[in-house]
């Protein structure tokens, strides 16, 4: 047996054969490996805490138009060229109705889109569609038409993307004709819309920080969309997670129906 | 849809370099506590019994070379004219290099403005670019940090004085109106600051004396890590555009998928990442680039980058088009340094040798980086490595050997391994290397014998010796013996034991032969006292012994070593 010192080993432990050197050689790499995925993940986490804790806005963390290709994104001069608003702005049922329809269409909008992107055929998110197209009409806005994505796992970005880009001009239109909060409520209600899938299927956290964000702009107590953007609904009522977020969903109906 | 390009090239990059910094202090803080544990053992061949007795294998082996290998001497005036000469080669290459790669990201800068061209702008905008040019001068030159400091604040005063100075030209003597020097000149630190703040910061880190040894090293290991996730992670998103895919994964949720496949791709990425390195290893043993160059491109490199991802908000993709600064840099750099060669006027009587006493490393790496780093465009420098400089000298080839668990071979156990590490010749910089010599316990007193009769100066750190370093003892009887003391420059302080320095040397000199110690007394933290012995030493460089160096009147501790295995 050699006597020869630990020394010579250098960094390494066990190196006799070529099974301990191959063994030393991944723990080195996934060593490097680990650290790297660690900061991978980590950096997201603590962002999304220093924006929870108020420490940064949201804003720093979301898509802007900026950095999109200017060809899809809402050219804001049309929008200023157009009518200003198609309904009496001092009626309160008017706008109560225009606040409602506005939550509807991006609620659809969202849940078709989400839909489709998981594989649902057209046959199946017609009635959807359908739904989609008499919001759209009632509010005098194109029927919003949801992203092509590359890739499947870029659907859930695109689709953030694509709200932000509004290629369309449709919550630059509402913001345009009624004010800021109802483009908000708009986009508020598509992200919603877009969560409810996953979340009835127990799968959280999706546009945590868009549902967030667009929810305090349009106005809508934390209280009614805060368990949206939680990982778990575990402490809502209702027998399962679908019911559970039917709920939610419901009770954000009734506040924007209901509310002035 | 986003662009994010920016953010993802930011965030890969400066992923590897947050790393960097933390797995070279793991690495260096092992290293040192591996070169101690080898200096506490016995080599392998004592071990085995194989020392080939009664040989004086080190005195007369021809690898080692002839006792007598003083060189012919170079007088004061030629040894100050050739490290002028190493040093406005330097100045001019480097300079020429960095100008070369502003002027590409000035280039892509206006393109991406796409604004007519303005002379003021176009200059301020060059000049800003050339920044790194001052780090890079400054660590080829070996210039303390707090002037390089104050030469970066001169440099960033200069060119503001010269755009505000054109800019008031502009409007006084030409009669352009819309000339205003005091917003120029407010813009150009705004830009300045914009630009250089992080890249500064990080050559602030990695070129701290403790990492820089292998923080290059590190960087351009992890770049090409760090860079390979970001294209699994897309061949990922791309894999699960076919179900086949996205079924065989249908039990794993995103993050443990992610993990799974970033882990099982690091492995041939890691082993590509190895052998590159290895690559360089070898190119920085075969002296195709000295430790500095490797340090100074590393830091051309984090610009260059960072600059690409500013260029990216306007290119996506394209923005990686910056990197091509770092192109034009090297090209300039590595043609200008094979078409100006130097006039080798050989190694001259520069060879310096470092002893000291063991066990202070915070004073022995000062002594180490104000004297040593600077003595390395005069001559070589050779040390018995110790724990206290091991995080100063590790070098690549070191690295490899030491991650690759070949550390053995990094140490001294035989005549040919110190053969082989007897380094003399110049880098392509002209700079000679720092060779540190790790030993065994039973190898460090026959290698001693072997440097010192490889070295024209010897510089002995004595500062706090006394009876207990038996080690100094004998170092000091062995430059007696090899009629070295009157080339010999004594650093001793109030806590030296002179009076034990001088009957040590004198005893074995014998009274007859007995020179005047070349004392040099110093204090904790004083420069000047730094600077005072280079002074000195450079000196004794350049006034070589009348008729060469004697033989040695007798071996107390003949300096063995055994043969090659």
């Amino acid at each position: 047996m050699s006597n020869r010192p630990d020394v010579e080993r250098g960094l390494a432990l066990p190196r006799k054969t070529p099974l301990a050197q191959g063994l030393w050689f991944v723990a080195i790499v996934w060593s490097i490996a680990a650290a790297f995925l660690a900061l991978e993940f980590a950096w997201p986490e603590l962002l999304r805490w220093s924006i929870g804790a108020g420490w940064l806005p949201e804003e720093i963390a979301m898509p802007t138009q900026e950095r999109m290709p200017a060809a899809l994104v809402c050219r804001q001069a049309d929008v200023d060229a157009e009518q200003a608003a198609t309904v009496d702005l001092e009626d309160p049922l008017a706008m109560r109705q225009v606040r409602y329809a506005s939550w509807m269409l991006g609620q659809q909008f969202g849940f078709a889109a989400a839909l489709a992107n998981a594989g649902f055929a057209d046959a199946q998110t017609a009635p959807l569609r359908e739904d989609l197209q008499r919001w759209a009409a009632m509010l005098h806005l194109p029927t919003p038409a949801a992203p092509r994505s590359v890739h499947v796992l870029n659907q859930l970005n695109d689709f953030g993307d694509h709200l932000e880009a509004d290629p369309q001009c449709v919550a630059a239109r509402l913001t345009r004709r009624y004010g800021p909060r109802y483009g908000y409520l708009y986009k508020f209600g598509a992200v919603v819309g877009y969560a409810v899938p996953a979340r009835a299927q127990n799968i959280g956290g999706s546009f945590a920080l868009q549902i967030q964000l667009y929810g305090r702009k349009a106005g809508i107590p934390q209280e009614l969309w805060l368990p949206m953007t939680l990982d778990s609904l575990a402490d809502l009522p209702g027998a399962d997670p679908r019911e559970k977020v039917a709920g939610v969903v419901a009770r954000l109906s009734e506040h924007i129906a209901t509310s002035e | 849809m986003t662009n994010q390009v920016p953010g993802l090239l930011s965030f890969y990059f400066w992923n590897a370099v947050l790393l960097t910094v933390v797995i070279s202090l793991v690495l260096l803080a092992w290293y040192r506590r591996r070169v101690a544990q080898g200096m506490r053992r016995m080599s392998r061949m004592q071990a085995e019994g194989s020392i080939v007795d009664g040989r004086t294998v080190v005195a007369e082996d021809p690898a080692i070379g002839p006792i007598d290998a003083v060189a012919d001497g170079q007088s004061a005036t030629d040894m100050a004219a050739d490290e002028r000469r190493l040093r406005t080669r330097l100045v001019v290459v480097y300079a020429a290099g960095g100008a070369a790669a502003a002027a590409v990201s000035t280039t892509l800068y206006l393109v991406a403005l796409g604004d007519p061209l303005y002379p003021v702008r176009t200059f301020a905008l060059w000049y800003i670019f050339c920044w790194p040019i001052v780090p890079t001068l400054a660590a080829l030159l070996a210039v303390p940090q707090r002037r390089a400091l104050l030469g970066f604040a001169a440099y960033v005063l200069v060119g503001a004085l010269i755009v505000g100075t054109w800019t008031a030209l502009l409007r006084f003597a030409l009669g352009s109106v819309d000339a205003d020097a005091v917003r120029n000149v407010q813009s150009y630190f705004v830009l300045l600051f914009l630009h250089a703040w992080l890249p500064f910061l990080i050559i602030l880190v990695t070129g701290n004396r403790r990492l820089r040894s292998v923080s290059p090293f590190v960087l351009a290991g992890l770049l090409v890590f760090s860079f390979s996730n970001l294209v699994t992670q897309n061949a990922l998103v791309a894999a699960f555009d076919y179900r086949m895919f996205r079924d065989s994964f249908t039990s794993f949720d995103a993050r443990s998928m992610r993990t799974l496949w970033f882990m099982l791709a690091a492995l041939p990425v890691g082993y590509l990442c190895w052998r590159g390195l290895s690559w360089l290893s070898r190119r920085f043993e075969c002296k195709a680039f000295s430790d500095t160059q490797l340090l100074v491109d590393s830091w051309w490199l984090i610009v260059a980058f960072q600059q690409s991802v500013d260029f990216a908000n306007n290119f996506g993709w394209g923005g990686l088009a910056g990197l091509l600064a770092f192109v034009a840099y090297r090209g300039i750099v590595g043609v200008g340094l094979r078409s100006w060669r130097n006039a080798d006027r050989g190694r001259g009587n520069g060879r310096l040798l470092l002893l000291r006493v063991f066990g202070f490393q915070r004073r022995s790496e000062r002594l180490f980086d104000i004297i040593a780093q600077r003595w390395r465009l005069r001559g070589g420098v050779k040390l018995i490595a110790g724990a206290d400089l091991a995080m100063r000298t590790i070098d690549p080839a070191d690295f490899i050997a030491f991650v690759g668990g070949r550390m053995q071979q990094s140490f001294v156990r035989s005549v040919r391994d110190l053969a082989g590490r007897l380094d003399e010749a110049r880098d392509p910089d002209g700079r000679f290397r720092i060779v540190k010599f790790l030993c065994y316990d039973d190898t460090w007193r026959p290698t001693l014998g072997a440097l010192l009769r490889r070295s024209d100066l010897v510089l002995m750190d004595l500062r706090g010796f006394s009876a207990a370093n038996s080690g100094c003892e004998f170092e000091l009887r062995q430059l007696a013996v090899n009629g070295l003391l009157s080339r010999t420059i004594f650093v001793v302080d109030a806590a030296t034991d002179t009076a034990l320095l001088e009957a040590t040397v004198y005893d074995q000199a014998g009274e007859a032969s007995a020179v005047p110690l070349h004392l040099e007394r110093l204090t904790a933290r004083s420069p000047a006292g730094l600077d005072r012995i280079f002074q000195r030493l450079c000196t004794l460089a350049a006034d070589p012994p009348a008729s060469g160096r004697s033989r040695p009147q007798a071996s107390i501790e003949p300096p063995l070593l055994p043969a090659a295995p």
